[in-house]
């Protein structure tokens, strides 16, 4: 059953070739043997209550109808599960025990499917190599001294590896198709607005979105028909109808118009990366696509507005970590003061800090217009462009990355998140598929649809999953 | 400009604290993104609205009736220091 899509576990459910039970039973035990560190926590209790839950639904004749009845499923560690530990895998929150339910995970749940594990991520979520977070690395499914991406690298990881058929991630600035990139998977980030926030541990208000890992579009297609709600609980949930995912995948492409940002791709120097992108190209354009050249704003100047504004919303959620109503509390206090200070300054990371204290910079009085105002009206300019490019075109193809993983250990700088961040800036929909291996290590190419375009986007990404095999590839995780 | 003093300024506002070592990566680190923000070309930006949100939605009214919340026990489970219902912090008044 490793490396089953949903659709495959489906049906060994439904033939009764398998039951929830055992297959929450043998995902469990394949966590605990498995050498990535991509978990945190398991939801052992849970997990087999809700599978026997699940194979008595279907003994009753209630399943066969419901995708997600027996599927299990792991959520980033900033996802809450009722009585589950969510640490953002940072020391702050060791110990923290969830008192409700993210609006995923219960629409999740209600639909059958099995909560199993939380995964690995940079601490609340900022980082791009998963060396953030407080309990290690997690390790590349294609190569153990490279990273897996981050933020959500657990998450991909599990994926990667066919633990899980579906992991959720939450996407910030390409927390989701990056990692998915550099663990050769399917990785979804729709339109800000779309998925709820609500139960997600907050980074950037603005620009945090829930996520989705599969090996397919269609089992992504499927994952967000079932959680793509209005939420009353979340203030920027978007009250917009859903598109019909499944019944467009297929749709032909023929004649579609696609941008192509050629700046991005001709910053890209391996030539095995370059090989697999031109191959990749190709199948587009065998499919009838129309590419057409187009241009994004200075991706350096999108850098420095995305990391002004996200680290101003950053220091602003993360003020609610204090030391008095949960999370950790320094011993060593003298006075409200310094119980803040200490509690604070022992239990983030450095990049948490870093990202702090540029946040509280930039909103603090004397430099809001230089730099917070400034970047805002960047960003103004960033999604008038976008506007514009999409009179134009459908959608947009460009890198989720210029490299591959990186080694673990090895500096990455944050100009690596160029090619992710635009859409966050942008709130636009965007997905990384898999185009192959450059040296052993996976490729992924981008593609960002117009809001709430989701079905343009995964139409695309099955077109050329059904053309190519790349989607079937996985790594030998057993070869160490 | 980030230097020593601004960054102890920030601390301060921040409750945090950061090691002497991380002091210097830090200063680096936060000038870099402001110094690539400078770079702005302010003609190309100016008269555009600061862009706070994404999408140009209004945020919708709901009925104004409480919703059952989280009862204060089980919240209350996650805190450090508690008695009698109430977080316990160190004396603030004398």
């Amino acid at each position: 059953m490793k490396y089953s899509t949903l659709s495959k576990l489906q049906q060994l459910l439904d033939n009764k070739a398998v039951s929830a039970t055992e297959l929450a039973q043998d995902t469990l035990a394949a966590i605990k043997a498995d050498q990535h560190n991509a978990i945190l926590s398991t939801c052992d209790e849970l997990a087999l209550a809700q599978a026997h839950a699940a194979d008595q639904k279907r003994a009753n004749g209630e399943g066969d109808s419901t995708a997600l009845l027996g599927i299990p499923v792991i959520y980033k560690d900033n996802f809450n599960i009722k009585g589950s530990k969510t640490t953002c895998a940072s020391k702050m929150l060791e110990n923290y025990t969830s008192v409700y339910d993210a609006h995923i995970v219960e629409l999740m749940q209600t639909q059958g499917s099995i909560s199993i594990a939380k995964a690995n991520m940079d601490e609340f979520a900022m980082g791009s190599t998963n060396e953030n977070s407080a309990f290690g690395a997690v390790k590349n499914p294609y190569h153990p001294e490279h990273c897996s991406g981050g933020s959500s690298g657990g998450s991909a990881a599990v994926v990667a590896n066919g633990l899980v058929p579906i992991a959720f991630g939450s996407d910030t600035g390409g927390s989701v198709r990056q990692p998915a990139a550099f663990c050769g998977i399917t990785g979804l980030k729709p339109t800000y607005g779309r998925l709820s926030r609500f139960g997600i541990v907050a980074f950037g208000s603005s620009f945090d979105q829930p996520g989705i890992f599969a090996h397919t579009a269609e089992d992504t297609a499927i994952t967000l028909a079932a959680v793509a709600q209005y939420d009353s609980k979340d203030s920027t949930s978007v009250e917009q109808p859903t598109g019909d995912y499944l019944s467009q995948l297929n749709q032909p492409l023929q004649g579609k118009k696609i941008g192509l940002v050629k700046s991005l791709f001709e910053r890209i120097t391996d030539k095995a990366i370059q090989n697999r992108y031109q191959s990749a190209l190709d199948v587009y354009q065998a499919q009838g696509v129309e590419f057409i050249d187009i241009e994004l704003p200075n991706p350096e100047l999108c850098v420095a507005a995305y990391y002004v504004l996200s680290s101003s919303e950053c220091s602003s959620n993360l003020s609610r970590f204090d030391g008095v109503r949960y999370g950790h509390r320094s011993e060593n206090i003298e006075d409200l003061d310094s119980l803040y200070t200490h509690s604070r300054s022992e239990a983030f990371g450095e990049e948490t800090k870093r990202r702090i204290l540029l946040g509280t910079f930039a909103l603090s009085a004397g430099y809001f217009d230089a730099y917070y105002v400034k970047a805002q009206k960047m960003r103004r300019a960033i999604l008038n462009q976008f506007q514009q490019t999409f009179d134009s075109v459908d959608n947009i193809l460009l890198p989720t990355s210029l490299t591959t993983a990186p080694k673990l250990g090895q500096d990455f700088d944050y100009n690596d998140d160029m090619c992710t961040i635009t859409a966050n800036l942008a709130g636009l929909p965007a997905i990384s598929h898999s185009v192959g291996l450059a040296d052993g290590l996976p490729v992924g190419l981008q593609i960002i649809g117009k809001h709430f375009d989701e079905a343009g986007i995964l139409n695309m990404t099955h077109r050329f999953q059904q053309a190519t095999d790349f989607h079937e590839i996985h790594p030998k995780s057993l070869r160490y | 400009m980030i230097d020593e003093t601004t960054l102890s300024q920030v601390e301060k506002l921040a409750k945090l604290n950061l090691s002497d070592e991380q002091r210097q990566l830090a200063i680096k680190k936060m000038q870099g993104i402001l110094d690539m923000l400078d770079k702005i070309d302010m003609q190309a930006i100016e008269g555009l609205a600061p862009l706070y949100h994404p999408l140009e939605i209004a945020q919708p009214y709901r009925a104004d009736i409480a919703d059952p919340n989280i009862d204060r026990e089980r919240l209350q489970q996650n805190a450090p220091s508690v008695d009698k219902n109430l977080f316990l912090v160190p004396k603030v008044i004398d």
